[in-house]
């Protein structure tokens, strides 16, 4: 099955990456596990109408969550683990921006 | 920034002010580091959320606080520095910024206009009518003093004319079915008088205590209208003789009809006297109103009638009200109070007409007088009390408004009998 048009699945917003944009145009993106550097250049290029100059991509292992369970009237102790997932960051050529924000008015 | 004023009509002003960016900037700094701590996105720490960011997540929430704040700290300064600080209601008609650029708001101003009163000092014509008191004023008098000592009797054989009649009222259909609202409970109905008159009373004849009567009459607007009367009682009254000896046993300060007589027509007379100069002082007061030219500010009006409409909502407890219609019922006095307000302020100010605090103290004093002993100080109490202070500070300048105009009044006099005036307000 192709990947195509599920590549980034959401931009990563958070202190780090906004002083990365800032200072770097360096943007985070949650992306499918499988994509590759090539298919995240394209789908960013296409997706925001910018120019990319590089990608960097990490998978980054789910973490394993310790949890509380009630069953049959027992209580236990039990452990979980989140979906492991694939980061990348995105570097855009001089001059070029993407805006996340754009028209987005909340609080 | 750039102040300008522009007339809208003679009681409404619009103030347009501009700033430049860096005269509003510390503002908008201000106000969007505030909304930032406040703001909760997930990734940034609380009041680290980006500037572009946040502006963006704020929207119309930054716009209202950033142009609240700008006007808040400005508008009184801009008012006062510009001479327009003397103003009955203010509101902000518009505002908006471009960020980096400008700012601006305007305000409309409701003012007192420039009240132009009659050229009253060339002398005006106000009508005041003298009463002519006659005997039968003391008539009346005198027989009220007997209706007062009369010796009530109660009537079993059933009424006469001239008797009373003490009574539930109930106004019914012609049909006999009773009108909801329309009792009236122990009325004194005087046979061959009062509401029936002679013709009505015809079926009071006889009536005794228990009876229940049916009365038709003809209102004065030529209606039928029906009546079930249920008797409770019957009385008579026998007034007693006024004689010399009727008089020095029943008053200390009379010794005979004659030194009473004097005494009611004095009193009569001093009435009459109040009742003709205070439609003087109106038609001094009728004559400005008319006379002076100038528009009434709405909002003035508006909080005249507000005041009305919640003084009746007071009284009315939780009964419903068309406010609609009260406003419209009393728009017109509100607006000749409104009037007869502003003309006395523009005669106090061309004039100087002062009430000083001894004045008013001497006029305390005055009221309090005139209770008993034990209440004086309760009732100066009452009216050393700010606003009932100032209501009566504002009366004893009218007053000396009134006495300052009576100069230049040409008098139209009238002479009325009272005979007369009782027949017209029949």
């Amino acid at each position: 099955m192709s990947i195509k048009g599920t590549i980034i699945i959401k931009p990563i917003l958070t202190e780090k990456i906004n002083a990365l944009q800032e200072t770097e145009r360096k943007y985070g993106f949650k992306v499918h596990p499988k994509a590759n550097k090539i298919e995240i250049k394209e789908a960013v290029e296409k997706r925001f109408r910018v120019k990319v100059e590089k990608v960097a991509t990490m998978n980054l292992a789910g973490k394993v969550k310790n949890m509380t369970v009630r069953s049959g009237g027992r209580v236990i102790r039990t452990s979980g683990k989140r979906s492991s997932w694939k980061k990348a960051i995105v570097t855009l050529q001089k001059g070029e921006k993407i805006d996340f924000y754009q028209g987005e008015t909340a609080v | 920034m750039k102040v300008s004023a522009s007339d809208i009509n003679s009681v409404q002003r619009k103030i347009r002010v501009d700033f430049e960016w860096n005269e509003v900037d510390a503002n908008y700094t201000k106000t969007l580091q505030k909304l930032r701590k406040e703001l909760k996105v997930d990734g940034f720490r609380p009041g680290k959320v980006p500037a572009t960011v946040a502006k963006r997540l704020l929207g119309s929430r930054l716009n209202y606080d950033f142009t609240n704040d700008v006007i808040e700290t400005t508008y009184k300064n801009i008012l006062k520095e510009n001479g327009f600080d003397s103003f009955i209601d203010l509101e902000i008609n518009e505002a908006d910024y471009k960020e980096g650029e400008s700012f601006f708001y305007e305000m409309v101003l409701e003012i007192d206009p420039e009240v132009k009163l009659p050229n009253y000092k060339k002398g005006f014509q106000v009508p005041k009518t003298t009463y002519i008191v006659d005997e039968e004023d003391v008539n009346l008098y005198l027989e009220d003093i007997r209706e007062h000592y009369a010796e009530v009797r109660e009537v079993d054989e059933g009424a006469r004319t001239g008797d009373f009649i003490i009574c539930d009222m109930q106004e019914t259909d012609k049909d006999g079915m009773p009108l909801i609202g329309r009792k009236v409970q122990d009325r004194m109905i005087k046979v061959g008088e009062g509401i029936f008159g002679e013709p009505g009373s015809a079926a009071l004849i006889g009536a005794k205590a228990g009876d229940k009567v049916r009365i038709n009459i003809t209102s004065g607007e030529g209606e039928q209208v029906h009546y079930l009367i249920n008797v409770k009682r019957v009385e008579s009254h026998d007034l007693p003789e006024l004689t010399d000896k009727f008089i020095r046993e029943n008053f200390d300060k009379y010794d005979d009809l004659k030194a009473l007589k004097e005494e009611v027509e004095k009193s009569i007379t001093a009435e009459w006297e109040n009742r003709s100069e205070k439609d003087f002082l109106t038609a001094i007061r009728d004559y400005f109103i008319k006379n002076a030219t100038f528009e009434v500010p709405e909002s003035r009006v508006k909080r005249f009638l507000d005041n009305i409409v919640e003084d009746i909502k007071a009284k009315n407890g939780n009964k419903e009200i068309d406010e609609q219609k009260l406003r419209e019922q009393y728009r017109p006095m509100a607006e000749r109070e409104i009037r007869w307000y502003l003309i006395q302020e523009a005669i106090d100010e061309t004039e100087t007409i002062e009430v000083d605090d001894e004045e008013i103290e001497k006029r305390i004093v005055e009221i309090a007088s005139q209770y008993p002993e034990q209440n004086r100080d309760a009732v100066a109490r009452y009216y050393r009390q700010t606003e009932n202070r100032s209501r009566l500070e504002s009366d004893l300048r009218e007053q000396k408004i009134f006495d300052y105009l009576k100069q230049f009044v040409k008098i139209e006099k009238e002479t009325l009998h009272t005979a007369e005036f009782r027949k017209r307000n029949m």
